[in-house]
């Protein structure tokens, strides 16, 4: 996954396309000559969609972004090229596909830019309150009684309030990162390629608040999963 | 020389099906299926072997279900990437002929007298004569081509099929999942945009996927569906009802039944559920050839409330599909039908009422994903660059952790090409090799999973236990089939692997099949050329001796003792087996008659003219 890796600092923006030296729009493929490009060292998950990490994810155009560029990269489209191209169209759409697959789902694209700008942090900050894990595990509990005994009124509040949960710990994971990342991609003063490193100590509470409702919001999308009510 | 190299690139669409197969292809007009002289297409997908050691396929080896049970091959899609047990749990007593296992592996193969054949090689056998009718149809040889699959088909059933097509001589471009192919197909004359669902309940496999189309790109967010379910088991299940009746009336068991008449029930259980999906009602005349023949009938409500439960685990299928979809039911704006079974009122109406809409029937279920996979082809060869299909893997694919625990690497339904890498270290000091054991499937351990291989990596460096990275990629391309590359990152040395398939052949093996059907037309040449070459030898021996028998011709009589030596051993050498001894002889009489062919001509011009001067010719010719 050495090209998925998070990391802000090695990959220079904006991307250019070395064979016809405009700009790339992605690290995967050039749309504006339809080349397939070798991706560089560090490139991320946004890079490969032609999107920044800094600004809102608008995802309808992040879907025309992805679509856009499979015509270009898919396999279907390279079979009368030759072998090493086919090979690098088969290897850059399964990298696309990756992208798209992360940065569409709200939980992994929002796992994914904090470690884009904190990496570790997840990991470091995984540890639960007692207090939260004791109410997950009382609701746990509860569905399965109520999925034993075949009680659906029990089954679909549980699954409405976990939905609640869910949405209330997505809330405020989008207006910490708003101050955060927000904050980032507004200050100008900053050179790009530094604005993680010197702004990520002052915000230290703010990664560390995103961490650990990502993680309880986890727990609650596997309690909603397990009580299998429809969205 | 442009229109040889045209043809050498034609790509057709091959319908590979449980119960018939066919071709089309994308022309100047669109896409059309491919048919013979007569206006048919269908080819029944079914392979009977006869006596003499060759074999027919199609229509006529349907027919000969009845009469050469044991030696007719129906269904063998259902055993394509399967294991013996697999087999035995899923078709219990429904095929007609014999299904074992070789002495090395546990891979199901049909016996056929003394011999063992692959699900591959008769699947080849299929491909086969669908390439012929194609090829008769287009005029021209055919050699790639894109084959269709169900949605829900494992790694190991989509490498079968490759490995049919290989053994076939074709060269599979792409695997296309048939519910996509379908929808390729609905899609093109009205350009539709939306979410669509294909539900496919074919004879012997059920997929449903939903799709959504925006401009042009054919997205699959979610399939699902069950390989072992179609109208195979509707069948199975009127089958049982006839079989029961026999019971009841003749007082014996049914165990008993001979294989000739099990057939000839499984066939009316056929035509009475076809007729059923007309009518109200069905019966016809059941003749097992013993005793006065029997009337069986079938009411609808009856067949209805006894394919129920099946019919009910392909909507159950449905939600799951637009569960995984993320797709709430009423936001699905066309349902399409696809397969022979979806001709049932029960299935239409189940599926109507889930969906709330009336679904699309307009095509004929029974052609629709040829169709589409010309229209793939189509794409694959150039022809159109408008379309772009994104497809799915149908089942999680992962790897055995400490205690048999199943470690997702790539969850289903994640768009293909997809890859995955995985850190792999060694627990012994200079341990040089690691196993890595493959499963496919949902289930938390994997002994509940399907084992696609073992994938044995060689030539680690040697190094102190743990030191060793190991990065392993797993790739599933466009077709949905798996490779697995892996590196050392320390020393930058690439671990070799070597695939062992739990359920298909491995390359080797292919290898041999293809060398040995190779072998085999050769040796159907060998006797071909052995016949025209005794025919030809004795052309000459006979046009010799009448040359000879000319009074007129000057021949010395060394001359003639030694062109009667070489007639000799031209007709011994006629009467024996050896090619390359006969095609020697004829050659060299052949020149060494052409000299005194040569002088013959003149004289026998000479004679003629006389002749024909003096009287009727004497001969009738």
């Amino acid at each position: 996954m050495a090209a998925a890796r998070p990391s802000r600092s090695e990959a220079a923006r904006p991307l250019r396309c070395p064979s016809c030296s405009g700009e790339a729009g992605s690290s995967v493929a050039c749309l504006a000559c339809g080349r397939i490009l070798r991706e560089p060292e560090g490139a991320t998950l946004f890079d490969r969609l032609g999107l920044s990490a800094d600004e809102v994810f608008d995802a309808q155009t992040a879907e025309a972004r992805y679509l856009r560029i499979s015509r270009i990269l898919h396999p279907d489209h390279r079979a009368s090229d030759a072998p090493d191209i086919q090979e690098l169209a088969l290897e850059n759409t399964a990298r696309l596909n990756e992208a798209w697959r992360t940065l569409s789902d709200v939980q992994l694209r929002h796992e994914y830019l904090l470690e884009l700008y904190a990496p570790g942090s997840l990991e470091r900050h995984k540890k639960l309150s007692p207090d939260f894990l004791l109410s997950a595990m009382e609701t746990s509990e509860e569905l399965e009684d109520a999925r034993s005994s075949g009680c659906q009124e029990t089954i679909r509040r549980i699954a409405r309030e976990s939905r609640q949960q869910i949405e209330a710990r997505m809330h405020g994971v989008a207006s910490a990162c708003s101050a955060t990342i927000g904050r980032i991609a507004r200050d100008d003063h900053v050179k790009e390629a530094e604005r993680p490193t010197r702004l990520l100590p002052f915000h230290e509470w703010n990664i560390e608040q995103i961490a650990v409702l990502l993680h309880q919001a986890r727990v609650y999308r596997r309690i909603l999963k397990d009580t299998g009510v429809r969205t | 020389m442009k229109d040889a190299e045209r043809s050498s690139q034609v790509v057709i669409g091959i319908d590979l099906g449980t119960t018939n197969s066919l071709a089309a292809i994308v022309g100047p007009d669109g896409p059309r299926i491919l048919c013979r002289a007569d206006g048919t297409a269908l080819i029944p997908s079914v392979v009977s072997f006869l006596p003499d050691g060759t074999h027919v396929v199609g229509e006529a080896a349907r027919a000969m279900a009845i009469t050469n049970p044991e030696r007719t091959v129906h269904s063998v899609k259902r055993l394509m990437g399967q294991n013996l047990a697999e087999v035995q749990a899923h078709e219990a007593g429904r095929l007609g002929y014999e299904v074992t296992r070789d002495a090395d592996s546990d891979l199901a193969r049909v016996r056929i007298g003394e011999r063992l054949l692959t699900p591959q090689e008769i699947s080849a056998l299929i491909l086969a004569e669908v390439r012929r009718v194609a090829e008769a149809a287009l005029g021209h040889p055919v050699q790639r081509a894109v084959i269709t699959v169900p949605a829900y088909f494992d790694d190991s059933q989509r490498q079968a099929t490759r490995d049919a097509a290989r053994i076939a001589g074709l060269e599979a471009l792409r695997i296309v999942n048939e519910p996509t192919a379908a929808a390729l197909a609905y899609g093109l004359d009205t350009s539709r945009e939306g979410n669509v669902v294909v539900y496919d309940l074919g004879g012997g496999t059920f997929d449903v996927s939903v799709l959504k189309i925006t401009q042009g790109v054919y997205k699959v967010a979610a399939t699902a569906g069950d390989t072992h379910l179609g109208g195979d088991d509707f069948d199975q299940l009127v089958m049982q009802r006839i079989l029961s009746l026999i019971q009841e009336r003749a007082g014996a068991s049914t165990n008993e039944v001979p294989p000739a008449a099990l057939q000839q029930i499984r066939l009316s259980a056929e035509q009475l559920k076809c007729q059923l999906s007309q009518s109200d009602h069905a019966s016809l005349e059941i003749d097992l050839g013993q005793g006065a023949p029997m009337r069986f009938s079938l009411s609808r409500d009856a067949f209805e409330a006894a394919i129920r439960p099946l019919v009910d685990r392909t909507i159950a299928c449905c939600q799951r599909a637009l569960d995984d979809a993320g797709l709430p039911v009423d936001e699905v704006d066309e349902v399409v039908l696809v397969g022979g079974s979806t001709r049932i009122p029960l299935v239409r109406r189940l599926v109507a009422e889930t969906f709330a809409r009336t679904p699309h029937t307009e095509l004929d279920p029974d052609r629709v994903v040829a169709l589409g996979a010309a229209i793939q082809a189509d794409v694959l060869s150039g022809g159109n660059k408008d379309l772009l299909l994104l497809d799915v893997i149908p089942l999680s694919l992962g790897i055995e952790t400490v205690g048999g625990a199943f470690a997702k690497l790539i969850t289903r339904n994640a768009t293909v090409p997809v890859r995955a890498t995985e850190m792999f270290s060694t627990s012994v000091d200079n341990q040089t090799a690691i196993e890595i054991n493959v499963y496919q499937g949902e289930r938390e351990l994997v002994r509940d999973c399907r084992q696609l291989g073992a994938f044995k990596l060689r030539g680690i460096p040697p190094m102190p236990a743990g030191l060793p990275r190991i990065e392993v990629t797993f790739l599933v391309d466009a077709d949905g089939v798996l490779t697995v590359s892996a590196r050392e990152q320390r020393s930058e040395v690439k671990a070799s692997i070597d695939v062992v398939p739990t359920h298909g052949l491995t390359r080797d093996q292919v290898k041999q099949i293809v060398r040995d059907s190779i072998r085999m037309a050769r040796d159907d040449f060998a006797a071909r050329e052995l016949v025209e070459l005794r025919n030809k030898a004795r052309n000459l021996v006979a046009g010799t001796s009448r040359v000879l028998a000319m009074p007129e011709m000057p021949f010395t009589d060394e001359q003639r003792t030694s062109l009667g030596h070489d007639m000799e051993r031209l007709e011994q050498l006629a009467r024996g087996e050896d090619v390359a001894a006969l095609r020697t002889a004829c050659d060299e009489f052949g020149t060494r008659t052409q000299a005194l062919a040569d002088e013959a001509i003149g004289a026998a011009i000479k004679s003629e003219l006389n002749r024909e001067r003096s009287q009727l010719p004497s001969s009738g010719r």
